[in-house]
């Protein structure tokens, strides 16, 4: 009896309905990929199209007209601005990420110790926060006139650098090591930051890399922090500058501009606000593949047991 | 016992961190330091003066901070910095510093950072909502910061026109957009190149727009037909006595010859008007999107690809780059619907300039609009910087360097007739229209007129929702007119639209009884 024949006799054998079920799963996963790559192609082949013809055609999956023009004017006449907030944005990303998971590791962590002193009053304030907000004019009073974090980077970092939510999911995850570790430790004459650092963090590595996931994308599509704190231009992150551009169209469409000053506002092309969209979503889109098994492994760390 | 005590110090640190943050309006905001002199608000919004506070010794550059909506552009920058500032250092020892807030978050940001009392000294809104801006204590008394600071602009702005920034005897804004303006809103801006093209010269009726749409539907076909209902230019063709609209957006009018307000749906001109849509969707002529994206009606006409919306003087000039950007051979001209018909000057232009509580240096804010009006040269500076460097000036004209050119401030929200020069493609039958324009227009009754809602704001929003829900779909003729019609207005007298029209009549009486009619 060969190799090839074994093989076959080990195979599972599917049955006819087990092949209409795969067959159906397969077919309909592929519409659902298709329908939620097909606007994205839709943007691309749009922002290589001639815009006089999208104007007069609509839009196609395939560019109509194909021609650069668009990436040329818009580098040619913002492509420092846009080479320096992308700037920005990788810096803030970088910077906040770290700082954030720097801070809620260590609270989380921190919480995660039921012999913590204030356990619970620390929880209830940090809840509290969740539940009950104080608003968006008494926030900015005291971000702007209280911390003075108008038209700073770290207008960018630090409003976001702390989340209630993210904390109390990790700090799920450290409540999950056996207290008995950090006895032994505590044994062997270890401090807490060397529990939290040596310890906790590296047996949670998969957690600290679904919650920095989650603050790394927070950070790469800010804009609201832009546009509450950020007055000059040169400190805008990359969505704030592609929230900008749209801002003329969705500002027409919403009626609030006056006749007069509508008929003047000047629109970007449709070509124009395809082309800054891939621009700005670029890179994401390339690295998602490599990073999203990060969010399938975080999420789905606890949920086997056996 | 330990557990009470420290939820009581929570507590209690809590409201200590509330009213902390709950710091007096007329104290300083803690990044500033420096003491101010404009006073807040008094509750009833009304007669609160302010002094005009000049911090600025002599040699001294005081800073004045504009609220300025849109987005910020390197050469705007520069001819800030660069040229602009320093002249007004010089000539008037001021500096203006630009805050942007782009077009979609414009009143959001506006209203946080005034109700944060930001040290804005200037902001720019539509005038129509002056009376509301007073209301939300969001501008200050500048009667006298204008007496004291600005004798140049007062020579360029015409008493009547200053009176449109009036609301309960105080002048609250500067309407800042002083133009010929009779009919405003009232034409409709048309595709000329294809009205000729359709073998058709000019536009005086709505049976002519309806030939005009019929015609371009066979022989442009790529063509998307009209870009707007027109309400208003169709309400002005149907109606026999002119109205104009004075509250609630569009939903109350003033009757120019009856002297009363109306309740706009319940007009037999908004009848036909409703019925001349419909006719337009029964015969092919009108697309959805006219009814469900109305308020994209110019960002449509600026595609190229449509016929007409509705126009204001000028219209024309200030979108066909747009238009020609997508259409080389497009032409533009504005349209009066029964032209015959009396013409009113309804408003004192459409923008205005206010100074909030927040100020900190409002006398600063008046010097940048006294020496921005103190002359042509002044006046052309901000809109296109230096003559010579993208503008020169020939027979009397405006030749720009580069035609793409979009200029520095907004020419739109400065206008002013004294100073106007026209840009070289402007056709000289424009310019002779446009200087007489105004001749023979009668000042509407309700110019000055501003609505205060504040005794009717419940039953605005329940007459503003059966106005969206309701109304708009007739309006536009998107649904059948005789089935929906009297259940729509049974609505709307549910809602308390008689009510809120009774208001507006106390409130038309006493300003009368001031004011007098003006024909």
């Amino acid at each position: 009896m060969d190799l090839n024949e074994n093989k076959k006799r080990n195979r599972i054998h599917s049955s006819f309905e087990d092949k209409i079920v795969k067959g159906f799963a397969i077919v309909f996963i592929s519409v659902i990929a298709i329908a939620c790559f097909y606007p994205l192609l839709m943007v691309l082949s749009v922002s290589l199209s001639d815009n006089a013809v999208v104007t007069k055609k609509g839009f196609s999956a395939i560019p109509q007209a194909f021609t650069l023009d668009t990436y040329r004017y818009l580098f040619s006449r913002s492509g420092d601005r846009i080479a320096r907030s992308y700037i920005v944005t990788i810096a803030i990303t970088v910077i906040g990420t770290l700082g954030a998971m720097l801070v809620t590791s260590m609270i989380s962590f921190a919480l995660s110790i039921k012999d913590l002193k204030y356990r619970n009053a620390i929880s209830f304030i940090c809840n509290f926060t969740i539940i009950f907000s104080a608003g968006l004019i008494p926030w900015f009073i005291v971000c702007n006139n209280y911390y003075h974090l108008r038209d700073t980077y770290a207008a960018l970092i630090l409003p976001s650098m702390f989340s209630v939510w993210s904390m109390f999911l990790l700090r799920t995850y450290f409540s999950s090591v056996p207290i008995s570790l950090y006895e032994s430790a505590k044994l062997d004459g270890a401090s807490w930051y060397q529990i939290w650092w040596k310890i906790s963090l590296p047996l949670n590595k998969t957690a600290m890399l679904t919650v920095g996931m989650i603050y790394a994308l927070g950070y790469w599509n800010e804009w609201w922090n832009s546009l509450m704190f950020i007055d000059d231009h040169r400190k805008y992150p990359l969505q704030y500058i592609l929230y900008n551009v749209m801002s003329n169209v969705k500002a027409i469409s919403s009626g609030k501009v006056p006749p007069g000053a509508a008929a003047n506002i000047k629109l970007p092309s449709e070509t124009m606000k395809m082309a800054v969209t891939i621009i700005t979503i670029g890179p994401i889109i390339f690295l998602y593949p490599f990073i999203q098994k990060y969010f399938v492994d975080g999420i789905m760390t606890g949920a086997v047991k056996e | 016992m330990k557990k009470r005590l420290l939820a009581l110090m929570l507590a209690a640190v809590m409201v200590l961190s509330a009213f902390t943050g709950c710091k007096k309006a007329d104290q300083p905001s803690g990044d500033n330091g420096g003491s101010t002199t404009t006073q807040a608000p008094s509750n009833n919004g009304g007669s609160t003066t302010t002094q005009a506070p000049d911090n600025t010794t002599p040699g001294e550059v005081s800073e004045v901070i504009i609220l300025y909506p849109g987005e910020e552009t390197d050469a705007m920058s520069n001819f800030i910095n660069n040229q602009l500032n320093p002249r007004l250092a010089e000539e008037v020892g001021i500096n203006v510093k630009l805050i942007y807030k782009g077009w979609d978050v414009y009143w959001d940001q506006k209203a946080v950072l005034l109700n944060a009392m930001e040290p804005i000294d200037l902001y720019w809104d539509g005038l129509p909502d002056l009376a509301s801006m007073v209301n939300n204590q969001h501008c200050q008394d500048i009667g006298q910061l204008i007496k004291d600071n600005c004798p140049d602009m007062l020579k360029v702005f015409p008493e009547s026109q200053l009176a449109g920034g009036v609301v309960n005897g105080i002048q609250y804004g500067i309407p800042s957009a002083y133009a010929p303006s009779s009919c405003m809103f009232q034409l409709v801006c048309v595709r000329q190149d294809i009205l000729e093209g359709v073998g058709m010269t000019e536009i005086k009726t709505a049976d002519d727009l309806k030939e005009f749409a019929k015609r371009a539907a066979d022989q442009y076909p790529e063509m998307n037909g009209p870009a707007d209902i027109i309400f208003k230019p169709l309400t002005r063709n149907f109606a026999d006595e002119q109205y104009t609209w004075c509250a609630l957006g569009d939903a109350i009018v003033y009757g120019e010859e009856t002297h009363k307000a109306y309740c706009y749906f319940e007009t037999e001109a908004f009848k036909k008007v409703a019925k001349f849509n419909q006719s337009m969707y029964a015969d092919g002529l009108y697309r959805d999107e006219l009814t469900t994206n109305y308020n994209e009606r110019d960002s449509r006409m600026q595609q190229g690809t449509y016929l007409w919306v509705e126009g204001s003087l000028g219209k024309e000039n200030e979108i066909i780059a747009s238009v020609r950007s997508q259409d080389p051979d497009a032409r533009l001209k504005s349209y009066l619907l029964n032209p015959t018909a009396d013409k009113y000057v309804t408003a004192c232009g459409g923008e205005v300039l206010c100074v909030p509580y927040s100020a900190k240096n409002p006398a600063g804010a008046m010097k940048f609009l006294n020496w921005l009006y103190k002359s042509q040269e002044n006046y052309l500076f901000c809109l296109y910087g230096p003559e010579g460097e993208n503008y020169t000036v020939q027979d009397g004209r405006i030749v720009l360097n580069d035609p793409g050119f979009e200029g520095y401030f907004y020419e739109w929200m400065f206008r002013n007739a004294n100073y106007t020069m026209f840009t070289s493609d402007v056709t000289d039958d424009f310019i002779k229209m446009y200087e007489s324009w105004d001749d023979g227009a009668k000042t509407s009754d309700v110019i000055a007129f501003h609505f205060n809602n504040e005794n009717v704001r419940e039953i605005e929003t329940a007459i503003n929702e059966v106005v969206n829900q309701r109304f708009t779909p007739i309006e536009c003729g998107f649904v059948d007119f005789d089935s929906s019609y009297d259940a729509a207005i049974q609505e709307l007298k549910n809602a308390g639209i008689d009510q809120y029209v009774a208001e507006v009549q106390k409130q038309l009486d006493e300003f009368f009884a001031v004011n007098g009619h003006q024909h």
